[in-house]
């Protein structure tokens, strides 16, 4: 990064013909604060000078631990949002919704059937949906989460599965749920019970896995644990990435 | 239409259910006709009486919690009464305030029973 | 003749059977029930508050889907077989057409659907085949002599009670009868075909069931009913179950209960879409 003082003069001059970087106002918990505008809801706490220990996490809209909502001037629409996906806006009321209370029960998988029985057995409360679709209006994923419930209801397991595959389990529908479901652990136990039982099995990882205990790749993998971290990063960053 | 309510139970369940208990004059046929009469602890016409006087108690009856509405009464009562949403009303008085009848983690083999058994008990024993 | 068909969730999982046979029975005389693309569930019991309108949404988004899909069948019915989806359906829709408040409020909310117009008829399979089939054209084509089969048909509540969405008369209902007496079944007369099987208090109470069935079936046997016909499948798992929780009392005796679908497949010799067991009851009688 260049450092200010090491700029040449036409630099500088070059950097004062830009406009002023353009702030926003935004109100974290009630309280003012101007930030750059474009930043994202993350940087933008940041900048206010919040340091996040939780509701932060991947910052790449993967690993749903940003869980915001928000409201905008002059509009009574409560927003949710991811807080490292999406960028502030004048006038934005936000909070951030770090985690939702919620314990996940245990289950053997094992002895589970892939039907409405598993879900209910664990998840009884799924019978309380009353259709409002809060929760897919205020899923940072767009994913049709009441359709989701309701397929479970029919005792679906696939429909819900697919339905639910981008879930990042952020659990804003949780909170926002009347009938108090928590839909993200649920969905986990409806993945499961499809990779489980349902889905066809790979016929690539079994081929693969047979090679692996034929000890076909053993060579390889003694080469590489004594090759040590310099060769490990170059193998890593020459490594071949799916477009 | 002047209808005129004087005990407050009964005002909070005409504003319920719309059911206007002072028309009823006890005549007793919806509790003739009760399928479930026998497991109540209170006859569906005392439950009205009691709506009527006012008499807050009628909240805590086994007998408003037993009635599935199944509309017997209300077909057959020859004032209009609608004792089903009355039943309701006094159901939703408890329901309202955030106190669950039903325990859904403490169901014993919750998943043996058909989805629209625990979906119906859900709507009727849970706010 | 065509049909938008709403089966609700019951008949995509353990009332698989009803679905089936309807089906089939369906095409058999010419009807095809178009399934809705999306729905969901009706939420079974008709909330009877009459001062909110949050539990008939998922009912109104049903009548939604309908409303969308209403230009595929030239009519604006709507077909239920499960008589608890029926009544919900069919009270919300009666609701919403006599309180136009409850109606504007309910489309306001729902701010991500089209308005709800209340245009849609929410109808029974059975009034379908009375109005649109007609008993006689049954009777016609039927396959099989049950002259000997004497059957007990069970009502429930839902699709007799309340008056407003009754599909019959709510204290002396034919439509069931009348269909057996046409598939040359004997229709038995008994005092509680249209008294209630105790519903959800299976799940909290199930003494009530209990007490419920044994009343219901106790004039069945000495009347020598071969099975009992229903409309519903919590009717269906309650008799079912009931008779299992009575049968010290019932001396380990039961009667079959079977859909009024699986009788008119049975009937009309659609034997592939009965399950085995079915099958094998019909089987006994004939």
């Amino acid at each position: 990064m260049k450092v200010m003082n090491k700029m040449t003069v036409a630099e500088v001059v070059e950097e004062e013909k830009k406009p002023p970087i353009k702030m926003v106002r935004i109100y974290i918990m009630g309280r003012e604060y101007l930030v750059p505008e474009g930043l994202t809801i993350l940087k933008a706490m940041e900048y206010a000078g919040y340091r996040l220990v939780r509701g932060v996490g991947c910052r790449a809209g993967f690993c749903g631990a940003c869980a915001t909502v928000y409201r905008l001037k002059d509009d009574y629409r409560l927003y949710t949002a991811l807080a490292c996906q999406t960028t502030v806006q004048d006038g934005m009321y936000l909070v951030q919704l770090p985690f939702v209370p919620a314990k996940k029960p245990r289950y053997d998988i094992e002895k589970l059937k892939p039907d409405l029985s598993a879900i209910l057995k664990f998840f009884p409360e799924v019978t309380r949906c009353v259709q409002c679709n809060t929760c897919t209006k205020v899923c940072p994923q767009e994913i049709q989460v009441m359709d989701a419930i309701q397929a479970i209801l029919r005792g679906d397991i696939e429909t819900a599965a697919h339905l639910t595959f981008d879930c990042v389990a952020c659990g804003i529908c949780s909170m926002r749920c009347p009938a108090e479901i928590v839909h993200y652990h649920v969905f986990q136990l409806v993945r499961r019970l499809y990779g489980k039982y349902i889905a066809k099995p790979s016929k690539h990882l079994r081929e693969r896995l047979k090679e692996i205990q034929e000890e076909k790749f053993k060579e390889e993998l003694d080469r590489l644990v004594v090759a040590g971290p310099t060769e490990w990063k170059k193998l890593y960053a020459a490594r071949e990435i799916e477009p | 239409m002047l209808i005129k309510i004087s005990s407050e139970l009964a005002k909070k369940v005409f504003e319920i259910s719309g059911q206007n208990v002072y028309a009823c004059y006890q005549c007793g046929k919806c509790s003739a006709g009760c399928p479930v009469v026998n497991e109540m602890d209170l006859l569906p016409n005392q439950v009205i009486h009691l709506v009527q006087i006012g008499d807050e108690r009628v909240l805590n009856c086994k007998a408003i919690w037993i009635c599935a509405a199944c509309f017997t009464c209300s077909v057959r009562c020859p004032r209009d009464v609608d004792l089903a949403k009355v039943m309701e009303a006094l159901r939703l008085l408890t329901l309202r305030k955030g106190i669950y009848k039903l325990d859904l983690r403490r169901i014993e083999n919750v998943e043996e029973y058909p989805q629209i058994a625990l979906i119906a008990a859900t709507r009727k024993y849970t706010g | 003749m065509k049909f938008l068909y709403f089966p609700g969730c019951s008949l995509k999982n353990y009332a698989k059977k009803y679905e089936d046979s309807a089906l089939a029975v369906a095409k058999h005389f010419g009807i095809e029930l178009i399934e809705l693309k999306r729905w969901n569930c009706c939420g079974v019991v008709y909330s009877l508050a009459s001062d909110s309108v949050f539990h008939c949404i998922g009912a109104v988004r049903d009548l939604i889907r309908a409303q969308e899909q209403v230009g595929e069948t030239g009519n604006d019915k709507l077909v239920t077989l499960c008589s608890m989806c029926y009544q919900v359906l069919a009270s919300v829709n009666h609701r919403l057409a006599n309180d136009p408040s409850a109606l504007e409020t309910l489309n306001r909310f729902m701010d991500e659907e089209e308005d709800y117009l209340g245009t849609i008829e929410v109808t029974h399979f059975l009034t379908v085949l009375r109005d649109y089939v007609g008993f006689d054209k049954i009777r016609e084509e039927v396959k099989r002599e049950l002259a000997d089969l004497r059957v007990a048909p069970y009502y429930g509540c839902m699709l007799v009670r309340p008056k407003e969405v009754a599909i019959d008369d709510p204290e002396e209902p034919v439509i069931l009868e009348q269909l057996i007496e046409s598939l040359g079944a004997y229709p038995i007369d008994y005092p509680f075909r249209t008294e209630c099987c105790g519903s959800y208090n299976v799940v909290v109470n199930k003494e009530v069931v209990k007490t419920r069935v044994l009343r219901i079936i106790s004039p069945l046997f000495r009347a020598r009913a071969d099975i009992i016909v229903t409309v519903c499948p919590l009717c269906t798992f309650n008799l079912e179950y009931g008779m299992k929780l009575a049968s010290r009392q019932l001396h380990g005796k039961k009667i079959p209960v079977v859909y009024f679908t699986e009788l008119l497949a049975f009937a009309l010799g659609l034997d592939n879409v009965l399950d085995k067991t079915t099958l094998e009851i019909f089987k006994k009688y004939m």
